[in-house]
């Protein structure tokens, strides 16, 4: 690859975004678009969302070792040739600095087929933990373009954990042990 | 048109952005992309006790073991970056990783051994360990697959690309972009490093870990990056991720270990609440100061 030695550097600070607004946002798909990719083969997307009773999200957070903030999950039955083929499972995580929306592709054994994130945002302290916060974003997972800054690409850092996806994903997997399988 | 897409692999999330080329061509690329990281995560990655690096780890202090191309490339790679920094950079400081419960204790590996980069014999594709080790590739595997991700978005033909594994990143294209590096301190703060047409740049720093920076000093054990960070900007991303960590232990080294690599490194380090940039090349270090932007 070429390598242009002037590449450096012009440091400047840039002061940070606004408080109310993400640090940083992207959105990579919209849900539509996420069952396309995980499903290219998929005939159709069948709505199932699940409720969990106590004692399901007993049996979840027991076998996940994570705790469920919300018994509901947004789930569809995947349709290819007429047969069931599988699970998209929407759902969500925050951290520290993070707030992701992503979705689980479960084969039709419950196999983790693929994960794909659709919405990354991060924020500068407090608001993520805050429900009103998160709230705004709803409608965007669900195909509302977000404006976004064309200059906030390109951030290099210290790793970001994924701990929290690989715990949703635990999660998920749970669940659908527990109210998703078939017999 | 423009396709940005991110899945969660090597511990972080991975974003790979793509466009120019054949229109039909940029899905299949970065489908393509996404598979050549996963290919990596699962030969290369210490977490899973069935990857290739944990078959290493269990069997190549009794005999010869085969490797991968991507193994026998990441173990070369390491074994240069550690001869080129006297040992600065060493894949054997797992045991200490391990024992600070950063990475997990797998059965059947030398997980108290001591770091010894000079016992790993390697010979073209099989590799054995003179003595006892517990090799881990997180220094370098995020750039590898950084860049073999960026490869394949090349061959595609795709006219601009971005590979961005949770802060290492590199690119390619027809026109230079702004490059970011995280506030050490407050890392949703960001601060502009340079302009990048073609080339990587990889951080090392101490926030977003819990329980402490995972970069040690080879000699003492010691946490480096907790209160700072190295940026280094290099031709390809596995050269700048290694080289990050050989900056942080021996700054005072750096100048001649950048330059044969044709690399630059930028610190940032918050001094009584003013923030200080340190840049170096094969000249040296030297200050810059920076303007606080309206």
């Amino acid at each position: 690859m070429s390598h242009a030695p002037a590449w450096l550097i012009v440091p400047a600070l840039i002061a940070p975004a606004v408080a109310v607004s993400p640090a940083y946002a992207v959105q990579y798909m919209t849900t539509e678009a996420a069952q396309k990719q995980l499903f290219p083969e998929a005939d159709s997307f069948v709505s199932h969302p699940v409720k969990l009773t106590a004692a399901q999200q007993d049996r979840v957070e027991t076998a996940a070792k994570v705790r469920m903030r919300y018994p509901e999950q947004p789930v569809w039955q995947v349709m290819a040739g007429g047969k069931p083929a599988g699970w998209f499972v929407l759902d969500e995580v925050y951290g520290k600095h993070e707030f992701i929306t992503y979705a689980v592709a479960l084969d039709a054994t419950g196999a983790v087929r693929g994960v794909e994130i659709l919405d990354y945002r991060e924020t500068h302290g407090g608001q993520i933990r805050n429900p009103k916060w998160r709230a705004q974003f709803n409608g965007a997972r669900h195909g509302t373009a977000l404006k976004l800054g064309a200059d906030i690409q390109n951030i290099s850092g210290a790793t970001l954990s994924c701990k929290h996806i690989s715990e949703g994903v635990r999660r998920v997997l749970a669940i659908h042990e527990v109210a998703l399988k078939q017999p | 048109m423009t396709l940005q897409r991110a899945q969660p692999w090597l511990g972080t999330l991975v974003e790979i952005a793509g466009s120019g080329g054949a229109t039909d061509a940029l899905a299949p690329a970065l489908d393509r992309a996404f598979a050549r990281v996963a290919a990596i995560h699962a030969a290369l990655g210490f977490h899973d006790p069935a990857s290739e690096l944990s078959r290493l780890n269990r069997s190549a202090a009794r005999d010869w073991v085969a490797l991968s191309d991507d193994m026998a490339r990441v173990l070369a790679a390491a074994c240069e970056f550690a001869a080129a920094s006297d040992g600065v950079f060493d894949p054997g400081i797992a045991p200490w990783l391990v024992a600070s419960g950063q990475l997990p204790r797998h059965a059947g590996c030398a997980n108290d051994a001591a770091p010894d980069w000079r016992a790993i014999e390697l010979d073209g594709d099989r590799v054995r360990f003179a003595r006892p080790l517990l090799l881990d590739l997180g220094g370098i595997a995020k750039g590898y697959a950084v860049d073999a991700a960026l490869a394949v978005l090349h061959d595609a033909g795709l006219a601009n690309a971005c590979v961005n594994a949770g802060g290492d990143l590199a690119r390619f294209g027809d026109t230079a972009a702004p490059v970011w590096v995280r506030h050490p301190l407050q890392p949703t703060q960001r601060l502009q490093l340079a302009e990048l047409q073609n080339g990587a740049v990889a951080t090392s720093a101490g926030y977003y870990q819990d329980g402490g920076s995972p970069l040690r000093h080879p000699e003492s054990g010691a946490e480096l990056c907790s209160r700072d960070s190295i940026s280094v900007l290099a031709p390809d991303c596995m050269t700048a991720d290694a080289l990050t960590k050989i900056v942080a232990a021996d700054p005072a080294r750096a100048p001649a270990r950048l330059a044969r690599y044709n690399a630059q490194a930028v610190r940032l380090v918050e001094i009584s609440g003013e923030l200080e940039l340190g840049v170096c090349d094969g000249a040296g270090w030297r200050k810059v100061s920076y303007q606080a932007a309206a």
